[in-house]
């Protein structure tokens, strides 16, 4: 057999675009924090407008037990919700992308329960729940099960047609096509997702917090922004952030070491 | 119902056509093909782009139903899916989570074969296409003639009798092409399993057939059936210097090139050809040439 060129892949190169693409975003933080800080200290705004970043770091490390009691609420919710978004979504979206029927039926309500404003649901949510973390849970799983069911959907359907049809002329069942071909060919549709609703739940946590709780980082917030102890309300939103950015690393990390395939094929795409 | 444990004979086509419903209309794609394989043939089968010549593969698989006319395996009706078959694609349909290897005993792991066997047959055949160290490979790691040589493994390792080609090595470059051509016509010498090959390449049909099929449009039907008489084993670059191979690639290209102006039909709907049309439509261009080399 005549010998042919096997593409290898850039490994160092990568290394070093990876470097440049975080150093970037870096930077620009340093620089907008220092900006930031020198605006506060300046006294061009008082400090309950505008407090500086290490007031707000001080006060996060000053109060961090009661920072610590309030993320754990919101932790917790969204430890709930998230998975049982994420059961919900692949059940509906794996029911979706195999009933092709279901597709014409069911379909559309699940993109109607999507148009519900979240926002304006969170206060009936606490009317009928309480101020515990049920309403809150609730409201996690309808912002999760939304984009891992329309990930899983398209998923399915992206299966490639060829390799069943290789499988069905070879007598292969429904179910070994489903766990050798289907499954893993939807995997990386499942994997953005799933990362688009690990941003999105700690937002839904905090929604459905403010409209009634008795702790958790929403309610902090409210409450330091009616006493004017706006440090403490940066604070919250940091540590929200933090939760949100985090779940979306950890769905990341997940996503290499599940579907490597996946960004490796993306990287050969690139060059 | 013929056992796969019985040998492959025949498969046959009998006025066989094929229309599927969209939004409310019947739209034919076959309108009417008699046609006949018998065990160890190569046959080609060319024609216009979108001509219906997969909707032909995936009824002699059994993976459609015709609407008018039978095929028979063996003589018999063929129920359910094609028991013979093995199919192979136009792009390689390699799984990217499963390595060289992984991929090459697909086939045999949807027919139940025990892994060590599977994987023992597969590394012997791995070597002798030439993919010896590539076992760990991932399918993008590979060039477009051993990604289609790993899918042609995988084919051939089905052990299944009747191959379904479906215009495996369209998407290649010339050259990779004319070496996978010389690869497939030297692997078929081994065990002249029956094969039937699209394309629409009317060199590739007559280098690799005994017998090309040229398909008319769609909705289509058999517009001529050329025996290609050239020795085997067949070397590629004598066949395609032979002054026989000029001769009926000329008469072929002449009946694709009229067909396709007098009978340019893009719905494939447009003049109310329904089935029925073929038979008397066909001409009879049998022709016996290019014997030899």
């Amino acid at each position: 057999m005549v010998a042919e060129q096997v593409p290898r892949d850039g490994r160092t190169r990568g290394v070093r675009r990876g470097l440049a693409v975080a150093g970037i975003p870096l930077l620009v933080l340093v620089v907008f924090f220092a900006v930031w800080e020198f605006a506060s200290k300046s006294g061009w705004q008082p400090d309950y407008i505008l407090p500086a970043p290490s007031d707000v770091a001080n006060d996060l490390w000053k109060d961090r037990g009661g920072y610590w009691d309030n993320a754990q609420t919101t932790l917790t919710e969204i430890l709930i919700g998230f998975p049982i978004g994420l059961v919900l979504g692949l059940v509906i979206g794996g029911l979706i992308g195999m009933v092709a029927s279901l597709r014409r039926t069911a379909y559309p309500f699940v993109v109607a329960s999507q148009s519900l404003p979240t926002l304006a649901l969170a206060p009936l949510l606490v009317l009928w729940f309480g101020f515990g973390v049920v309403p809150k849970v609730i409201l996690v799983v309808q912002v999760v099960f939304f984009p891992i069911t329309v990930a899983t959907v398209a998923g399915l359907v992206s299966v490639p047609q060829q390799a069943l049809v290789f499988g069905r002329t070879l007598g292969a069942g429904w179910w070994q096509l489903f766990v050798k071909i289907r499954v893993p060919a939807s995997l990386p549709h499942v994997f953005s997702g799933l990362k688009i609703a690990a941003s999105y739940a700690a937002v839904a946590a905090v929604i459905a917090e403010f409209a009634g709780a008795e702790s958790g980082l929403g309610a902090l917030m409210l409450r330091a922004n009616d006493n004017l102890q706006t440090e403490a309300v940066f604070g919250a939103l940091i540590l929200i952030t933090a939760i949100g950015v985090g779940f979306f690393a950890l769905m990341s990390l997940l996503e290499r070491l599940i579907v490597p395939w996946h960004e490796q094929y993306r990287k050969d795409g690139d060059r | 119902m013929s056992r796969s444990s019985d040998r492959f004979e025949t498969l046959a086509l009998k006025g066989v056509g094929h229309q599927f419903r969209a939004g409310g209309e019947l739209v034919p794609t076959i309108a009417g093909v008699d046609l006949e394989v018998g065990r160890s043939e190569f046959v080609t089968v060319v024609g216009p782009s979108g001509c219906g010549k997969s909707t032909l593969f995936n009824l002699a698989a059994g993976l459609l139903r015709p609407t008018a006319g039978q095929v028979k395996v063996n003589g018999e009706p063929l129920e359910g899916t094609n028991p013979y078959v093995a199919y192979m694609f136009q792009q390689a349909a390699l799984l990217e989570w499963r390595d060289v290897l992984g991929n090459v005993v697909l086939g045999q792991e949807f027919l139940g074969m025990p892994k060590g066997e599977a994987r023992a047959a597969a590394m012997e055949g791995l070597a002798e296409f030439g993919l010896s160290g590539f076992e760990r490979r991932r399918a993008w790691e590979l060039s477009g003639g051993m990604r289609q040589r790993v899918a042609l493994l995988r084919t051939y390792l089905t052990q299944r009798e009747l191959l379904l080609l479906d215009e495996p090595f369209g998407a290649l470059d010339a050259l990779t092409r004319l070496q996978m051509q010389q690869f497939l016509l030297d692997r078929w010498q081994r065990d002249q399993r029956t094969v039937i090959f699209i394309t629409h390449d009317v060199d590739e049909a007559l280098l690799l057939g005994d017998r090309v099929i040229v398909l008319a449009p769609r909705p289509t039907y058999v517009l001529a059936t050329v025996e290609v008489g050239f020795e085997r084993p067949r070397n590629a670059e004598e066949v395609l210097r032979a002054p026989e191979f000029t001769e009926l690639k000329t008469q072929m290209l002449e009946m694709l090139v009229v067909d396709s102006e007098s009978e340019v039909e893009p719905d494939g709907s447009a003049n109310g050809s329904g089935p029925g049309r073929p038979a008397e439509a066909e001409r009879s261009a049998r022709q016996d040439a290019g014997s030899g080399e």
